[in-house]
């Protein structure tokens, strides 16, 4: 019982100090903050389940992303039907917009979603956290020269959206 | 500005996280509801186990086995080698034939496949191995690599070369780089410069003109990190980037002034996000404690 507590405060503390962090990368996956809490709120709950086998066997950083890109994220949005409401400007933070127009900021998201599920999680995992070819293609579980081409095509594709809204 | 450093402002903000103890009370219920099944399924489960252990006990393909695998050790090629196969088809991709245990470094391959030749370690310096492996008559290489607790695989068709020539392929170091950089409107459509195992890298044809090691306090650690600045068709660009995966920045000139401006840039934008976050988790622990004081003074 003891261990079990001391499971859940450690499991407490990661998630304080991690959520943020990992709610953006599903947000830059899904492009929706909702739909995105939902996302990380999974990713969560199988963390929670595996905490007591996974602290000593890999990092939790790792094994939440894991769970978020290979979660089929559009059969997700199709089945979410809910109706929410939001405060207006609930928790937006103030400093975060300083340096980009917010259209910009948004189409980046927007044009992102526009690409095929698995060309999205490429771009995401290869161009914004920094993984290599090899890594993305171990947590995508799929060969490297898939990543490859999907990295190229997903690029090409963002800058064709982009390139007009950046210039115009 | 570069790919990275739009995504983080794209993503930044968003509406309050959940209460802490909506997050846990999703997991307590989920570990509630494994439970009962473990429970209601016990008796099933040891059946199909049994099942499982008399049919491959007839020895058709390899000599699969539930305990734990142990470490592959051998340096040298053997043929027909003695490595664990997985019973289990659980959680297998279908294009996955052996793996790595990320802790442990154990080796198991899958069931109806059969290891023929080795290279252990595949590449210096790392937890690796190369396999030559078949499958239902078909042949294949496997590297496996382990690097900063990750696993990663790749494979191909042997195609007349030799296990080593195969691993020799798969080692192009600009794969191996942590993120892609300048080039394009995008400035992230090709690899230039990249860090990797404290080595720098660059692709054929750019040239390093200057290099400032870990130029931000506290950017990456405890990894080598460096400013870099390059020159490739005739156009130079800039770098900071890490031997990790920490996120890098890459521009060029014209973009940015100078090597000292995009470091300056990066720094101004980690002293941000490290400000943020800490707000963030002030107020979310503010707001928990009011939580625990409200609920302690309605008992």
């Amino acid at each position: 019982m003891a261990r079990a507590r001391r499971h859940e405060a450690a499991f407490s503390d990661y998630v304080v100090a991690s959520q943020d962090r990992l709610r953006r990368v599903a947000y830059a996956l899904c492009g929706d903050w909702h739909l995105a809490d939902d996302l990380l709120q999974e990713a969560f709950t199988k963390l929670y389940l595996a905490w007591p086998r996974l602290s000593a066997d890999r990092d939790p950083d790792g094994y939440v992303r894991t769970t978020l890109v290979r979660t089929s994220i559009d059969a997700h949005r199709r089945r979410q039907r809910r109706v929410r409401t939001v405060a207006l400007g609930a928790g937006q933070d103030p400093a975060a917009a300083a340096d980009t127009p917010l259209e910009e900021r948004d189409a980046l998201i927007t044009a992102l979603q526009e690409l095929p599920e698995q060309q999205r999680k490429v771009v995401v995992l290869r161009h914004w956290l920094g993984l290599s070819v090899r890594e993305t293609a171990a947590e995508l579980g799929i060969n490297e020269g898939t990543v490859k081409s999907h990295s190229s095509r997903g690029l090409a594709s963002l800058e064709r959206v982009l390139a007009p809204q950046r210039h115009g | 500005m570069d790919l990275k450093d739009r995504f983080d402002q794209a993503t930044s903000g968003g509406p309050s996280h959940p209460p802490l103890e909506e997050r846990l009370h999703h997991g307590r219920r989920a570990a509630g509801r494994r439970t009962a099944g473990r429970a209601l399924g016990g008796i099933v489960v040891a059946a199909t186990v049994a099942t499982g252990v008399a049919t491959l006990s007839t020895g058709q393909e390899d000599r699969a086995t539930d305990r734990p695998a142990p470490a592959v050790s051998s340096p040298t090629p053997a043929p027909a080698l003695d490595i664990p196969v997985t019973a289990s088809m659980e959680n297998w991709e279908p294009e996955e034939w052996a793996r790595m245990n990320p802790r442990t470094a154990e080796l198991t391959v899958r069931r109806g496949v059969t290891a023929t030749n080795m290279v252990d370690p595949a590449i210096r310096g790392f937890t690796s191995v190369a396999l030559d492996l078949t499958r239902d008559g078909q042949r294949r290489y496997v590297l496996l690599v382990r690097r900063q607790g990750i696993v990663s695989v790749s494979w191909d068709a042997p195609a007349g070369r030799t296990l080593r020539e195969f691993v020799a392929d798969e080692q192009d170091p600009m794969d191996s780089l942590p993120i892609a950089t300048v080039r394009g409107t995008l400035d992230a459509s090709l690899p230039l410069v990249g860090y990797r195992d404290g080595e720098l890298y660059t692709v054929g044809g750019a040239e390093i003109v200057r290099v400032v090691e870990d130029p931000i306090e506290g950017f990456c650690a405890p990894n080598a990190t460096a400013a870099v600045e390059l020159l490739h068709e005739g156009v130079t660009y800039f770098a900071v980037l890490g031997d990790g995966n920490c996120g890098s920045s890459f521009s060029k000139l014209g973009d940015v002034a100078s090597l000292e401006a995009i470091v300056a840039r990066r720094r101004a934008n980690i002293d941000w996000a490290a400000d943020a976050q800490g707000e963030r988790q002030r107020k979310e622990l503010e707001r928990e404690v009011a939580e625990k004081r409200e609920q302690s003074d309605r008992r």
